[in-house]
């Protein structure tokens, strides 16, 4: 594994600066769930790494009638499913929250990195020099990709023209979202 | 056909877990279309020889197997007209046969060591893969030597000290290792009871040995205790070498068993749920009832996973495998596994050896996924002719169906 810088910055504006604007050079870091698999298999190799945690005000969950429901992104996967506001009024959200990955990854992964979570594509997370890897071939398109749920009206979307899909990704269990 | 990529590797019941599947699903076929229950199709071409050399089993009780498992599993109330059930979440119910050698032979041996203090040390040059060999190697010689099973030690697996003993495949650890225990430790016995005649001067059927203690019968008062007789006896160590005798020319050695399988398949989604699975088997004498259930749990579970969930998934174009982590490659978990009975139909095959018994470890797996997959066909009416039966396969053979 490459040495990294390991920062721990406390204000936005720290971490912010600290990310720069590159995803090659600095990797921001809260649950770790998906970071520390990304770097063991040396899928990322960033220079820094930018703790979060210590960021005040990320992890609260905010409801009212008028504005709806407002996530802070280090707000923690099972601290969702603890919330009777959306239990009530997001029972999908609700739902996915309490069946993704297993209990020890919902209580580690916090909903921004869930958001940011890479592609959980077996091809991306091997050894293909896919697309998403400077490659220049996605090896779903005309691979195995039955578990590659992003298909509509027959028509396959990859994951590499989604540059936004996210969702929550887990054994068993994968719910996406486009934006 | 040969391709360019890595190799098949079977695990538990290398061919048979596979062939169960086929076979069994043939089978079923073969009544439906003589518009047979399965269970009385089976029985009525019930095999009592072993049809391939035409010679006497030593024992084979799969009729009983069929008769108590089918009356535990309620299968006159749980098996129906394929597909019949009305809704989209159908249930279904099948079974599954299952034969294997598991036996043992020799050569398999085992060094028994009685220390001045009573303690023993028993040495077998085999291996505890999870089957429980430390624990029958023990259990036995406590029985016969009428010992706690803490005064006994034993040392597996390093060859350059113990004596030599089978590998552990084909379900033979414990029909090869056992008998040589037992043998061993009777050897044992006989010695400290010679021993003891020839101390308290008497004949060694005068003998009375209990709980490591050898006594007078004619006077109670003249005992033995093993420290005392190693003491007259001027030795610190008694060390015997026991061995499994050899099998009986003449017969098949088979274990043999049935299982059960009931199953919900939710024809919206293809997801199938096992909800019940009885295991009937005849594996000659059960050393240890819980570690025959951890066998039969572990082995039904992985037979689960073969039947709906394990796959290799392999690149078709470059040949590259992809499930290479316990994400993509899915093994049951507890939230996967259905409520599992275990009915033992043997007792103890005489004509086998001196423990009369029959290896469980593969056959408590081969026919897991052949039971499920003649259940799936039993909710839906359509026969899925792979393993794994994933959720896409069940969908695409009903829309097919309605094709």
């Amino acid at each position: 594994m490459k040495r990294f810088e390991y920062i721990q910055p406390e204000k936005l504006s720290e971490a912010s600066l600290a990310l720069g604007k590159s995803w090659e050079e600095a990797l921001p870091y809260a649950g770790g769930t998906d970071l520390y698999g990304m770097l063991k298999h040396e899928l990322v190799q960033p220079d820094k790494i930018v703790n979060l945690k210590k960021l005040p005000g990320m992890d609260k969950i905010e409801y009212s009638q008028k504005s709806g429901l407002k996530i802070g992104a280090l707000v923690k996967i099972s601290q969702l499913v603890k919330q009777d506001v959306i239990k009530e009024k997001y029972p999908v959200l609700h739902q996915a929250a309490a069946q993704v990955a297993s209990p020890q990854l919902r209580n580690m992964g916090t909903i921004g990195g869930n958001l940011c979570q890479r592609p959980r594509c077996w091809y991306f997370r091997s050894e293909f020099q896919c697309l998403r890897k400077s490659g220049d071939i996605c090896y779903a398109v005309d691979g195995e990709n039955k578990y590659h749920c992003i298909i509509w009206r027959r028509a396959l979307f990859h994951c590499s023209s989604l540059r936004y899909c996210s969702g929550f990704t887990g054994p068993g269990c994968t719910i996406n979202r486009r934006k | 056909m040969h391709i360019n990529a890595g190799k098949n590797r079977p695990f538990r019941a290398p061919g048979h877990v596979q062939g169960c599947f086929a076979l069994e699903s043939i089978l079923d076929e073969a009544a439906e279309k003589l518009n047979m229950d399965p269970l009385e199709f089976r029985l009525k071409n019930y095999a009592e020889l072993d049809p391939v050399d035409n010679i006497p089993y030593t024992s084979k009780l799969l009729k009983q197997a069929y008769l108590k498992g089918a009356e535990k599993f309620q299968w006159k109330d749980k098996w129906k007209q394929a597909g019949s059930d009305p809704g989209p979440l159908k249930r279904g119910a099948g079974l599954a046969s299952q034969i294997w050698w598991g036996g043992g032979s020799p050569p398999a041996y085992v060094t028994l060591k009685l220390n001045s203090d009573g303690s023993i040390q028993i040495h077998a040059g085999t291996q505890d893969i999870g089957g429980g060999t430390y624990t029958f190697i023990a259990q036995i010689a406590a029985e016969v030597l009428e010992i706690p099973m803490e005064k006994i030690d034993v040392i597996l697996g390093d060859t350059a000290i113990c004596p030599y003993g089978p590998s552990s495949g084909g379900s033979t650890t414990a029909p090869s290792v056992s008998p040589a225990v037992r043998d061993a430790a009777e050897q044992m016995k006989l010695k400290l009871v010679a021993a003891a005649a020839a101390i308290l001067a008497i004949p060694e059927i005068q003998i009375e040995y209990k709980q490591g203690v050898c006594s007078d019968r004619k006077n109670a008062e003249k005992k033995l205790q093993i420290p005392e007789i190693l003491e007259k006896m001027d030795e610190k160590i008694l060390i015997v070498t026991g061995a499994r005798e050899a099998n009986k020319e003449g017969y098949a050695i088979n274990s043999f068993g049935v299982q059960f399988a009931e199953v919900e398949v939710d024809t919206l989604t293809g997801k199938v749920k096992v909800l019940k699975i009885v295991a009937a088997h005849d594996i000659g004498r059960v050393l240890n009832r819980k570690l025959l259930e951890n066998q039969f749990h572990g082995g039904i579970i992985q037979g689960l996973g073969f039947a709906l969930t394990e796959e290799r998934i392999m690149d078709r174009n470059t040949g590259k495998v992809l499930t290479t982590n316990l994400h993509d490659y899915k093994i049951p978990t507890a939230m996967d596994t259905p409520d599992i009975d275990i009915v033992i139909v043997s007792e103890g095959d005489a004509l086998i050896s001196n423990t009369g018994v029959k290896g469980t470890g593969e056959p408590a797996m081969i026919p897991t996924a052949g039971a499920i997959a003649n259940a799936v066909y039993n909710a839906l009416g359509v026969r899925i002719k792979s393993l794994p039966i994933t959720p896409d396969k069940i969908l695409t053979a009903l829309y097919s169906q309605h094709q």
